[in-house]
This record gives structure tokens, sequence and C-alpha cells, in this order.
């Protein structure tokens, strides 16, 4: 019931923010959004009926329901400089379709609330107004359909192909989580969209690792699906290195966000792998608390980078200090940041413990090994943050104003800060997850993580262009990447220019050169392949007519005979009966 | 009742189209309206009998010793399904053109001369309706030619070099594809069956039914601008607005589809290389739309473009059906339903442009949100729908399509015309979203333009039924099915 009148409520709100633009809207989600706290607290507090997928699932239903109301409660102070009527029906109906999402039964609603999703966060992207959001919400939108609803749907409707029908789960997964190699639209959009609306993407980017703990537990992923899951999300973790060399913050922290998502991919692939054995119950639980962790800091920071946008600033290492100006602002902020960094014993800690004990455990050697990357890169984050400071104090002379942010703004980034290490209670106070730590493995670990924050302040203290210089390697492997993936798609641009426009227009053939987009090739007069069948009859006709004593086009008295004809053997017809 | 209702509704339409040709001004407006309005009101009075029991009803109003049947009419789902689709777009289509065919048409001004047009169209819904119900070749046959004189006369309406050839063209290739499905038809049905109904041609031999069976394809590929013989539509778009957005949405171009679904229906098993041809066709079909969208900057072009690419979507479906899958049949219906509203949306939404910008150049038209904010919206929900987006009803109508998949367990080749479906979704999406974030969002745009009621209010209206088609037909479409014989 709680469920149906939420999705009623969201649905009003999303239509009165399409019909009236008002920023009033916000208040429908805030209310859809209470209404779904009692139904997801009272299925959290009953414990797992039937396993891991609902107790996650009804996790995820109480961060729809406790962020929708943060969201609407900073939105309806926030200050937009466009109308709210795109962004304010996106976030009902993201907030909507997450809720379809979360409590699909069968395949078939699972997808339709996984388009949904992906229709109305683009609306969130296109109505933004921001330089290069219609480029973002055209490669967002775009991506989510080719690589997302079009697979889930074929996976869905496939017979008993399961390797098949498992690839495409995994990249409509990959795509919705922003996971390599489908993560290109992550940081064009956190730059293209208000920063208050991110937290619905990082909210996509949890449902995408739900909808793969949920086809997992109805058709379990063969194993060698588990190590491409973990390269995938090991790979995704080098994002931290890009995050490093940004000076832009939203870009700073999509990039942490990439690498959080594919720490939690690497956790889920070593569960796939390991299925059926302790290490395998520990890599599930720390991915599933690494998901949840990470959705609750990362929200509650790019809430706070809202901040600075409120008063029309760019976010960067410069205008931070806006921020950090509130005495009490400041360690509230701090606090989903230094979880994001991984300090002890905040959430982030906690589940890459069981993450790389789970690994550790695994004995695999390829597990092994990309544990060992995933481990190096978990230093940056820390390296980021105290590059952020020294850029801050080495050039931010100007003194920035101390502007009142107001009291609604400043108690939700206070909230969702308290709360991101709030959620760290939720593995000891619900049940559904099961694990147990081996101590040497868990010490371990520990170690690791306490060795790759140790790297992280030392690389947070030299110079970036030193580091820069260190990482070259891995930025020219990105970038090769880059340039292939464009290379291929000029190449296929111009095959179609110059081999396939001049089939469909009429373009010469020394003017096919000139012919550098389809805007050029407007301009010529479109060539019907199939008219050589049918022109000699038409131009017979035409000339038939022109023949006529009229020497003009009568078709009305061509048109007229014909009809005739067709009269006289309709009764032929009837005579022959 | 409901055979009478049924004959009332098309034959509303072709007397007060007859009537039209001596009428204008608003005397033609009040008679066109009252035609196509009763026509709709028979119509939807067939539905309420006809829904609490179902089944087939079969009337038969002319039989001879030779011919067997001549003519009468089947009422079933699949009938009664697309008659509402045709009476319901129909009426929205030209209370739209009322105010389209008006003095104040920037790009088109209409000033005496409209009742032309008028009898035309309505005669074309009396024709398509006519064809619906239709259960003999001979009877389908009246039909198919005077909606194709009907497609002449709204095409050419212009009188344009341009139009006449297009109307010409127009006329000529569908008529082309009567002559060789229908005559064949009517001939086989005269000379073996002894009879021209659709219920005596599962007793055909099965060396000769292939035969029949792709003559009468031949005819629905040619109305429907299937390969090879697509040109006639994007080249048909020199018709006013509201008779394209028919053209498309709910009359010709369907009506190919309907011939072979209505053939498919009866005719029993075929042999599988008629499902590897049909593939074929529908595949390379749907590759010339999706090789010619980038390069289409004229709004009705483009929506063109989509229907031939529309229209073999439904021939997917079909293409299935003639493997025995009656899911490949409720998919073309289904699509057939739901194409009709968000294509119209598209049409209405083009007509919007014409008349108050007096353009259809899509380079030329910015910041549709501001300056035409209906229009903007409604461009934008129909090119996201033509692509396959929920929460518009053509979404489902194409899963339902991709439910055909289950034939890969007989061919591998039942792969492709899905693929192509999908890969057709995915450019036009790529190219709609460069119209939209131009056209809607790209700015800046002129000042606002209030738009007219007779013009907002249809795109509204097709806005809420092409969101509400899916869940309105299903109950229908899930009747639709092979009539005795399963191929």
């Amino acid at each position: 019931v709680n469920v149906d009148a939420a999705l009623i409520i969201f649905a009003i709100g999303g239509l009165y923010a399409l019909i009236t633009a008002r920023r009033s809207s916000y208040a429908f989600t805030f209310v859809a959004s209470l209404a779904l706290l009692p139904g997801a607290v009272s299925d959290i507090l009953k414990g797992p009926q039937t396993g891991h997928v609902e107790m996650l699932s009804s996790l995820l239903l109480l961060l729809v329901s406790v962020g929708g109301a943060l969201l609407s409660l900073y939105l309806l102070a926030y200050s937009m400089k466009k109308p709210q009527r795109l962004p304010a029906l996106g976030m009902n109906g993201a907030l909507l379709s997450a809720v379809l999402l979360l409590t699909a039964k069968s395949p078939e609603g699972l997808t339709v609330a996984y388009e949904l999703f992906s229709l109305f966060t683009f609306a969130i992207v296109l109505g933004s107004g921001t330089r290069g959001s219609l480029k973002a919400a055209r490669t967002y939108l775009l991506m989510m359909q080719v690589f997302g609803a079009i697979p889930l749907v074929i996976a869905g409707n496939i017979p008993s192909k399961p390797v098949l029908a498992s690839a495409l789960i995994l990249s409509a997964a990959f795509v919705r989580s922003g996971v390599f190699p489908l993560h290109s639209w992550v940081s064009r959009v956190y730059r293209s969209v208000p920063s208050p609306f991110v937290p619905l993407f990082i909210l996509g980017e949890g449902l995408g690792f739900y909808l793969l703990v949920w086809t997992e537990s109805w058709h379990p992923l063969p194993a060698a699906f588990g190590y491409v899951l973990a390269l995938a999300g090991t790979v995704s973790t080098f994002a931290t290195l890009y995050s490093f060399r940004e000076i832009k913050l939203k870009r700073k922290f999509a990039f942490h966000s990439v690498m959080d998502v594919g720490v939690a991919y690497f956790g889920l692939g070593i569960a796939v792998v390991m299925r059926g054995t302790p290490a395998g119950a520990l890599a599930l639980t720390g991915a599933v608390l690494h998901t949840l962790y990470q959705m609750t800091y990362k929200s509650a920071i790019f809430l706070g980078v809202g901040a600075i946008e409120h008063y029309g600033e760019e976010p960067n290492v410069c205008s931070i200090k806006k921020l950090l100006r509130g005495k009490l602002l400041y360690p509230l902020i701090s606090l989903p940041l230094s979880s994001m960094v991984g300090i002890p014993p905040l959430p982030a800690f906690i589940s890459k413990l069981m993450i790389y004990g789970a690994a550790l455990e695994s004995g695999d050697v390829p597990i092994l090994l990309m544990l060992g990357t995933v481990a190096f890169l978990g230093a940056f984050p820390l390296a980021s943050l105290l590059q952020i400071r020294r850029i801050n104090r080495l050039l931010c002379k100007r003194e920035v104003e101390r502007d009142e942010i107001p009291l609604s703004i400043r108690t939700v980034i206070g909230t969702a800060g308290l709360l991101s290490v709030g959620m760290m209670a939720v593995p000891f106070t619900v049940g559904g997850f099961h694990w147990t730590l081996n101590w040497t493995y868990a010490v371990s670990a520990a170690a690791i993580l306490l060795a790759a924050l140790g790297t992280g302040w030392k690389i947070g203290r030299m110079p970036t262009d030193r580091v820069s210089e260190l990482l070259l390697i891995f930025y020219n492997m990105g970038d090769i990447l880059r340039l292939v993936r464009d290379f291929f798609i000029e190449t296929a641009r111009d095959a179609y220019l110059m081999h396939v426009a001049p089939v469909f227009k009429e373009i010469p053939r020394h003017e096919r050169p000139l012919i550098k987009s389809c805007d050029d090739a407007f301009r010529y007069r479109t060539r019907h392949i199939d008219e050589a069948m049918f022109m000699p009859l038409i131009g017979l006709v035409a000339r038939l007519a022109e023949s006529s004593s009229e020497k003009s086009l009568d078709m009305n008295q061509l048109i007229g005979g014909l009809v005739i004809a067709l009269a006289v053997l309709i009764m032929l017809l009837g005579v022959m009966s | 009742v409901i055979g009478l209702l049924a004959t009332l509704s098309f034959m509303v339409s072709i007397l007060g189209g007859l009537l039209l040709f001596k009428l204008d001004g608003k005397k033609a407006d009040t008679v066109m309206l009252g035609s196509l309005l009763a026509a709709l009101l028979f119509q939807l009075s067939t539905d309420v009998l006809y829904l609490p029991d179902g089944g087939t009803l079969h009337i038969v109003y002319l039989r001879t010793g030779g011919l067997g049947e001549v003519y009468g009419l089947i009422i079933d789902p699949m009938s009664v399904l697309i008659g509402t689709v045709v009476a319901v777009a129909g009426f929205i289509f030209m209370l739209y053109g009322t105010e389209y065919m008006s003095e104040r048409n920037r790009g088109h001004p209409v000033g005496k001369g409209k009742g032309l047009f008028y009898a035309w169209m309505t005669l074309f819904e009396g024709a398509t309706l006519g064809f619906i119900y239709s259960s003999t070749f001979l009877g389908m046959l009246i039909f198919f030619e005077l909606m194709g004189l009907a497609c002449w006369g709204v095409v050419s309406f212009y009188n344009t070099p341009e139009s006449r050839r297009a109307g010409f063209k127009a006329f000529i290739v569908p008529n082309i594809g009567a002559m060789i499905g229908f005559y064949t038809a009517i001939g086989i049905g005269m000379t073996q069956l002894h009879s021209l109904s659709l219920f005596a041609i599962h007793r055909l031999p099965a060396s000769t039914k292939p035969w029949f069976f792709i003559a009468l394809l031949i005819a629905g590929y040619t109305k429907s601008a299937q390969f090879p013989t697509y040109s006639w539509i994007p080249d048909a778009m020199e018709a006013p607005t509201p008779a394209s957005a028919f053209l498309h949405g709910a009359a010709m171009v369907e009506m190919g589809v309907y011939l072979v679904a209505r053939v498919l229906q009866f005719i029993g098993p075929l042999p599988t290389w008629i499902f590897y041809l049909m593939a074929a066709m529908v595949s390379i079909t749907l590759a010339i739309p999706m090789l010619n969208y980038p390069l289409q900057n004229d709004a009705k072009r483009l929506l063109a473009y989509s229907t031939v690419a529309e229209a073999g979507i439904m021939f997917s479906g079909l293409t299935y059906a003639a493997l025995g899958l009656s899911i490949g049949l409720k998919a073309a219906m289904f699509q057939l339903t739901t194409h009709a509203f968000i294509k119209g949306l598209g049409f209405l939404t083009a007509g919007t442009f014409t008349y108050s910008l007096g353009t259809l150049d899509l380079r030329k038209i910015r910041g549709l949100k501001d300056v035409l904010p209906i229009s903007g919206f409604s461009w934008g929900v129909a090119l996201l729908g033509l692509a396959g987006l929920p929460p518009m009803g053509i979404a489902f109508s194409k899963a339902e399509l991709v439910k055909c998949l289950s034939a890969t367990t007989i061919s591998p080749v039942a792969w492709i015309p899905i693929a192509m479906v999908l890969l057709d979704s995915a450019v036009f999406l790529w190219v709609g979203l460069r119209w939209i974030t131009g056209n809607v969002f790209g700015g800046p745009g002129a000042g606002r333009i209030k738009g007219h009621p007779l013009l907002n209010g249809p795109l509204v209206v097709l806005i809420v039924l092409g969101l509400l088609s899916a869940w309105l037909a299903y109950p229908l479409i899930e009747k639709i099915t092979f009539h005795g014989v399963v191929p």
C-alpha cells in the first residue's frame, strides 16, 4: 500500500512539474519519499524472507526514501537559473522508476523500470541547460538504450542461451553503473547536471549493481563471468588517476565514482568466481556494503558541492573554500570525504576490508593480481584530497566571502554526512548478510588498506607535475583507448558519407570529398534506389498525358479513365459469377 | 446489429465523401466532421456490442453459385481493433485539419477548395474501414482501389508539379501490387476454390498456397512501401499534413500489413522458405530508412522514412507469423495500433511547424520550448516514442515483437529481423535526439507564438492515446490468432 501510494504521489508530482514548472513539485517528492519509509523500515526489521536480494532491495528502498526526502528539501531551497520543469519531472520520475525497479518481480517489469529510469534521468540532463548538457544528454540516453535497455529486452526473451543472456545483462548493468568500458557518460553527465541531481545518477549506479545481484539470484552467472566482472571492476578503478589530475570538483568526484563502483564490481566478481565458499559470501557482502556506502558518502559530497553552485560559482579547488568556512559544515562534509578515501573505521574501510579479505582468502592468482592493482590505486583518493588542499593553499589567494548557505541546505548536507557514517551500522543491525571473517586475512587486508593510505599520503604531498609524469604511462593508455574509439567512429562516419550517402543523395562525384558531415549532404536531392523500376511506367503515362490535345498534364482525366476501367473489370467479374 | 453498425461505419464516410465533392467552406467542415464523427460513433457502438462476447462473426451479404461468397464482413478482434484505430485517428486528424486547411496556415494557406480535400479524406477513411471489415478478395480489391484513388486525390491536392508526380506515383505503385495480388487471388478463387472468401483459402492445394500468398504479399509490400517499392511514401509528403498523418499512421501503409495479416490468419501452413523470403525482404527494407535517417532535414520526410521502417517492423511480426507463431501476428497488430497514434502525433506536430513557422526544414526550427511549447513537447515525445522508448505504448509493442525470438530455436535466421528492428530503433534514437536537442532546446528561438486550440488539442489527445494505446488495445490483441488452421 505504501509503495502504491508513493508511486501515485511521485506520478502526480511529475505531472505537476510538467504542467506548472514550479519548484513546489518537490513537495510531492518529499511526501512520496516519506510514504515509502514505513514499508522499507518494516521490511528491514522483519529480516530477509528469501535472502540477500530482498534485503538489498529493502535497503535500497530505504535509501530512495531517505535520499528522496533529503533531496527534495534541499531542492526546495536551491537556486537554479533554468525552469524546473524537466529537472523536477525527471526527479519524480526517476524515483518512481527506481521504486518500480526495486519492487519488480519479473524481467519484463525490471526492463520497463530500467528504461523509465534512463528516460527520466535523461530529462534531468536535458533540462539542466548547462554548457554541454545537450550533448551529454544525447550520449547518455543513447548509451543507456544501446547498451542497456536493448540488451535487457533481448536477454529476457532468448530461449536457452545462458551465456549470451548473461553477457547482455552484464552490458546493461555495466552501462547503468558506469563501469569500464561503458563509463564514458559518467563524467560528462555529472559535470552537466546541477550537483543536487547527481545523487539520482549515483542511485542509478546502485540499481545497475542490484540488477546483477537480482539476476544472479535467479540464474547464476557462469564462473567465467566472475572474472569478467572482477576485471571490469579493476580497470574501472584506474579512473582514480584521472580524478587526481582534475581541478574541477564535479569531474574529480565523478571519476572517483567510477572507481568506487569498480571496487564493488571487483567484489561481486570474486563472489561469482568463489560462489558457495566462505570467501564468496564475504566478497558478496563486501560488494553490497560498498555499493550502499559509496552511494551515501558520494551523495553527501555532491550535495556539499551543490552548495557552491547555489551561489553560481563553478565548484573547483578554489571555490571549495566557500564550503569549508562553515564551522559545523566543515566537519560534517569531511565525514563522507574521509569515508571515500578509506580512513578507518569509516564505512569504505569496512567494505574494502571484506572485499580485500575475500580476495586474499580465494587464493586465486588472477584475483590476487587484480587485488594488487585495486589496492595500489586505492592510494589515490587520499592523494587527490591532499592535492586539493595543497593547490588551494598555493594558488587560491582570493578570499571568499562567507555566504550564508540556507538552513535547509546545510541541514541536508549535514544529515547526509552523518548518514554516510551511520550506514556503517547496516551489517551489524540487519540480517540477510552472511559472512565469516578469517582474522589472518582480515589483518592482511587491513595492512594493505593502511599501506595504501600511507602511499596516498606521500603521493598527495608530492608536486602534481611529478606525479603526473610518473603516471604518464597510465594516462597514455587511456588516451590510446579513447583515440582507438574515436578512430572507429570517424572511420565509420567517413565511410558512410563517402560510400552510402551518394547512394541516397544525388551528390556529384567531384563534390563527394567536400562532404564532411550529414549537414553538408542535406542540400542535395534525394535519390530513390527503387525508382528505376517504376519511372519508365510513370514516364510513359506522363508522356501520354502530355500528348493529349490540351498539352497539359490532366491527371483528373487520367485517373477518371483508370477508375472507369476498374469499374468495367469489376462488372465483368460480376457477369462471370 | 453489429454487422449493420460496422457497415454504417464505412458507408457513412463513403457517402459523406461523395457529398463533399460538391461542398466547400463551413458547410464542408460540418459535413466532413459530421461524417467522420458518425463513423466513429458507429465504430464505437460496434465495439461496445462486440466486446462482451468476442469471437468471430462472419456476415455474408452476397453469395453466388459460381463465386461462392462475393461480399461479406468479418467482425473479429483484429477488424474491431484496427477499425477503431482508424476511426479514432481519422477523426482526430481531420479535426486538426479544419484549422490546418485555413488561410491562417503560414506554409500552406488554403482559401477555397478545401471541400475537395475533405471529400478525398472522408472517402479514404470509408474505404479503409470497408477494407478492414471485408471478408472476400473482391470486397478488399474494391476498397483497396478506392484507397489508392483517395490517396492520389490527397497527395496531388496542392496541384504543384511535385505533388502531381507524387500523387501519380502513390497511385500507380500500389496498383501494380493490387493487380498482381488481388487478381491472382480472385483468379485462383474463381477457378480452384469457387469462392472469393478468406474462409475458403485454407482449402488451396499445398503447391498453390505459397504462390497465392506471395502474390498477395506483393500487394501488401507495395501498399506498405516496403522494398523494392518504398519511395512513393517519402514522395507522398506533398500531401497536406493531416492526410500524411492518416496515410502513414492509420490507413494506406498499415492496410498492406493488415492484408498480409488477414491472409496469414486464414491460409494455413506455409513452407519455411516463405519465412526466409520475408525475413530477407524485411531486413533489406529496414536497412533503407536506417541509412536514410541521417540525411533527412525535412520533418515530414524523416517521419516518412520512419514509416517505411515501422511498417517493416509490422512485417517482421508477420514474418514470424508465417512460421506459425501467433505472437508474431499479435505483435504486428499491436505495433500497428500503437504506431498509429505516435506517428499521427509526429505528423501533426510537423504540421504545426508549417502552420506557425512556415517551414519543415529542421535546421531552421530552434527553441521550440519557448516558441511553441506544446509542439516542442509533442515533437520530443513523438521522436522518442518512434525510437521505442517507454512510457509510450509503441515501446511495449516493439517489446512484444522481441518475444518472437523463440523462433531462433527453429532457425538462427530468426535473429536477423529482430536485430534489424532493434538497430533501426537505435539509429532513429540517435538521429531523433539530435533533432530534439536542436529543435526543442537549441536556441535562441523567436518570440512565443500562440498556438491554436484546434491544433494543440489533438496533439495533447494523441500524447494521451500514445501513452494509453498499449493498455487499451492489449485485451483485443491477446485474442488475435489464426482462424482454424495454424500455419
